[in-house]
């Protein structure tokens, strides 16, 4: 029997690489260097955070107890942002903490005990969790505690820090484990999905929108407590205070709130881990992966019926319902594409929430900057999300299907992905941006907006589109290769940029209609140049569908340089 | 007709199939064989367009395939080596889309595939996703895929991998039915025995050359003889058989 301190070892490794769903980021990523990266990315971020928020408390003349007080919305802002990066690593690790098929194949008929797997998959994911807590905390951490406080400081905000990004992370740990006590496998697997997007939305909605409340007045009204009753960050503001000796009564009943539901989570989340393993180990070999796709279900009825009335061409309506079942089904790419509308939905909640709270000049009933800007931000996103998507494949070797049956031109199947586009992000962007607006705004200024956004829907897919050869999802995806390193900051300040030069000019256009109507006649030609572009790219004659990133070289390149060895060596 | 004028293959240098030439007639079938690795999969690939020749050239019908490349696809059902399939389709959604990618009318295309499943026995499972299928249901995924459309020419690469007793002989009914009927079928298997039943006409590929191309009856006399097993090990079989068992069983027990 081997050692099991050995097995213990080599499967915490192995677990240990696998927390991050290698699938979901590139085929051929070098483990340690992404997770490398994902670590300074991290600690890139809480320096940049330390840059911000603690020179002002180096230079304040307040006394020590004013400061101590002025500093709880920036602690609040830490806790929060501790919560939100444990919560979106549980998003990312989401299929990893759980015992999977492959592991069940695998380890199964091996001499490994289910409690040395176990062990490991747990340690790993500690350890995981707590390489990421303390990045996000390398700078913050090191210097924020010591101001205006004493040496109770630093063990309290570390010990908080880590409570705090415990607890989210055991929040979905004990979700899953519910759900997968309570359902069937098959279900699971089918819920699992769906629960991870819903988890992913949870956690930027609490970042984005959790109120400023961490001011004494605010912390002590009554009208409040109910809401602080469902903010996390605050409750773990209240056990930070209570760590470094804070007296203050309004926290006493935060820290017990955070101290009872830590862990009432974090033994729940126990509970149904352990289980699991004990439990779901064989379950999983004995039940199939994937549950049937019910075809009475309404849903795929709909679908099949809407594409065959929207779209007259069976070549349309392929691409359409292999485009839209692969969003549907495939985890990654749903996720990728969720990741994209989160981060369109936080700065869309970043905007929409001076006007939640009641503290802009303007009611939200009324045209404002922030609600031009949502549905804009929502669609842009969109877009752009599913365009990126649409890059990565699925079973990249069943690909072989739409090259033996590419009997149309590249242009008529680039034309099906273009309609595909538009069905199904950015109609439903426009449909539902429409019921909103429409419910908030006066009627004729509703309209205008939803115009200018089904204009924009055209442009922007256009213009995403634009040099794009695959049929979605059946091309070889090169990580890397768009340099977003480099590329990522200038679309980040063209983009605001351009967002707010534009819902200023549509603010101003929609103050008059000939001044409206100019503004739509420049978008309509915009529009207009942005498809005629494309459509001529696509139907060039030298145009071919790309099914590979990198085409075979037609010379081979022996790359002898630097390798040759020196006879005398 | 089907015709390969000395088709070569190279990958980084490395020659995969070398100066292949042969005829596939229509109404005939003929056997593709080889060891693994002698380059028959690839050969079918070059035929089906999914990969290039380095040189020579393939001709369909009396034409270059590469002059009009979507004429000759839409002729063309081709049952690949791996089952290599959309997995999170279900049986009845893959064929639609090939079906759709094809052009078939929606009303032809329904019939064809609800034909199509009863006739596999997969009606049942239609709904289910390709992902939980087994190794012969999805091979009949495949084979349905590849004649959803009628094709003239249609190219197996090992199409019984997977399949049980009944299905098997119905696909070589079916086969022999369809050249009977003028399509011009090549099906490279290491099913010797299958073969040697089916086809007319045998082409046998060694290191990515053609060491034999003739008729079953015509190669038996030839050699002098009885089985196409025989004439396989010694064209193609580089290995004593005996040797190596024994050498294999000694380092099993080693």
């Amino acid at each position: 029997m081997p050692s099991e301190r050995r097995q213990f070892a080599l499967l915490h490794r192995d677990f240990l690489f696998r927390m991050v769903d290698l699938e979901l980021l590139s085929s051929h990523g070098d483990v340690q260097k992404l997770l490398g990266q994902f670590g300074t990315l991290l600690a890139a971020f809480s320096f940049v955070l330390a840059v911000l928020i603690i020179p002002k408390y180096g230079t304040s003349r307040l006394s020590g107890p004013v400061l101590s007080v002025a500093a709880w919305g920036d602690e609040e802002f830490l806790i929060s942002t501790t919560m939100a990066v444990a919560g979106l690593f549980a998003v990312i690790a989401w299929n990893t903490v759980l015992p999977d098929r492959r592991d069940s194949y695998v380890l199964g008929p091996l001499p490994v005990r289910i409690r040395t797997i176990f062990a490991a998959k747990l340690t790993a994911m500690l350890t995981a969790l707590g390489v990421t807590i303390f990045a996000v905390n390398a700078f913050t951490g090191m210097a924020f505690p010591w101001f205006g406080a004493g040496l109770r400081a630093p063990a309290a905000y570390w010990i908080t820090m880590t409570a705090a990004g415990l607890f989210v992370f055991c929040v979905f740990l004990a979700v899953q484990g519910l759900a997968a006590h309570l359902l069937s496998y098959r279900l699971f697997l089918r819920v699992s999905g769906f629960l991870q997007i819903v988890a992913l939305f949870a956690t930027l909605s609490f970042y984005f929108l959790t109120p400023p409340l961490a001011t004494p007045h605010r912390l002590a009204a009554p009208e409040n407590q109910q809401l602080l009753a469902w903010l996390p960050s605050f409750w773990f503001l209240g056990l930070f205070q209570q760590l470094r000796g804070h007296s203050d009564s309004v926290f006493a009943p935060l820290a017990d709130r955070a101290v009872r539901n830590f862990s009432l989570v974090v033994a729940t989340a126990a509970g149904t881990y352990l289980l699991m393993y004990l439990r779901h180990m064989r379950r999983i070999v004995e039940e199939p992966d994937i549950a049937p796709a019910d075809r009475t279900r309404p849903a795929a009825r709909f679908t099949r019926f809407a594409a065959s009335r929207i779209f007259s061409s069976p070549l349309d309506r392929a691409i359409l319902l292999f485009t839209a079942r692969t969003l549907v089904r495939s985890r990654q790419h749903r996720f990728l594409l969720a990741a994209y509308a989160g981060v369109g939905l936080a700065i869309a909640f970043a905007y929409a929430k001076s006007l939640v709270y009641g503290f802009s000049r303007a009611p939200w009933t009324h045209v404002t900057l922030p609600g031009l800007t949502i549905g804009l931000v929502l669609l842009t996103f969109g877009v752009i999300g599913a365009r990126a998507v649409f890059a990565l494949p699925v079973a990249l070797r069943a690909n072989w299907i739409f090259r033996l049956t590419a009997i149309h031109r590249p242009c008529a199947y680039l034309a099906a992905v273009r309609k595909s586009l538009l069905a199904l992000v950015a109609a439903p962007v426009c449909l539902a941006s429409a019921v909103a607006y429409l419910s908030i705004w006066p009627g004729g200024a509703a309209l205008e907006h939803i115009t200018v956004l089904l204009v924009l829907s055209f442009l922007l897919t256009d213009l995403s589109l634009y040099r794009f050869r695959k049929i979605p999802f059946a091309c070889s995806y090169l990580p890397g290769k768009a340099n977003l390193k480099v590329k990522f900051g200038v679309y980040a300040g063209a983009f605001g940029a351009i967002l707010s030069a534009g819902t200023a000019l549509e603010f101003v256009a929609m103050q008059k209609l000939s001044r409206f109507a100019f503004l739509l006649a420049v978008l309509l030609v915009m529009a207009f140049w942005a498809a005629r572009r494309r459509a001529e790219f696509a139907a060039s004659p030298e145009n071919s569908l790309q099914f590979e990133e990198v085409p075979p070289a037609d010379v081979l390149i022996l790359d002898l340089a630097g390798r040759i060895v020196s006879p005398t060596a | 007709m089907l015709e390969l004028r000395h088709i070569t293959k190279r990958f980084s240098g490395i020659p995969a199939v070398q100066d292949v030439s042969f005829i596939a007639r229509s109404g005939e079938i003929t056997g593709y064989l080889g060891p693994n690795g002698s380059g028959k999969s690839t050969t079918l690939k070059m035929i089906t367009g999914l990969i290039d020749p380095t040189d020579g050239d393939i001709f369909f019908a009396g034409e270059p395939i590469r002059r009009d490349r979507i004429a000759f696809k839409q002729r063309l059902g081709y049952v690949p080596e791996e089952p290599h399939l959309y997995s999170h389709l279900t049986g009845f959604e893959y064929l639609e889309m090939v079906g759709q990618l094809r052009g078939l009318p929606e009303r032809t295309l329904a019939l064809k595939i609800d034909g199509f499943l009863r006739l596999l026995s997969l009606h049942g499972d239609r709904y289910v996703a390709i992902s939980s299928y087994s190794k012969g249901m999805r091979q009949k995924v495949l084979l349905a895929a590849a004649l959803l459309h009628n094709p003239d020419l249609l190219l197996l690469d090992e199409p019984f991998s997977g399949l049980d007793v009944n299905s098997a002989l119905v696909l070589r009914s079916v086969i022999r039915e369809l050249a009977v009927r003028g399509k011009v079928v090549l099906f490279s298997s290491h099913e010797l025995d299958i073969v040697e039943r089916v086809s007319s006409r045998v082409i046998i590929l060694h290191r990515g050359r053609v060491v034999a191309n003739d008729s079953i009856e015509q190669l038996r006399s030839l050699m002098a003889l009885p089985t196409l097993e025989d004439i396989f090990s010694q064209l193609a079989l580089e290995q004593d058989t005996e040797a190596v068992t024994r050498q294999m069983i000694d380092l099993i027990e080693a």
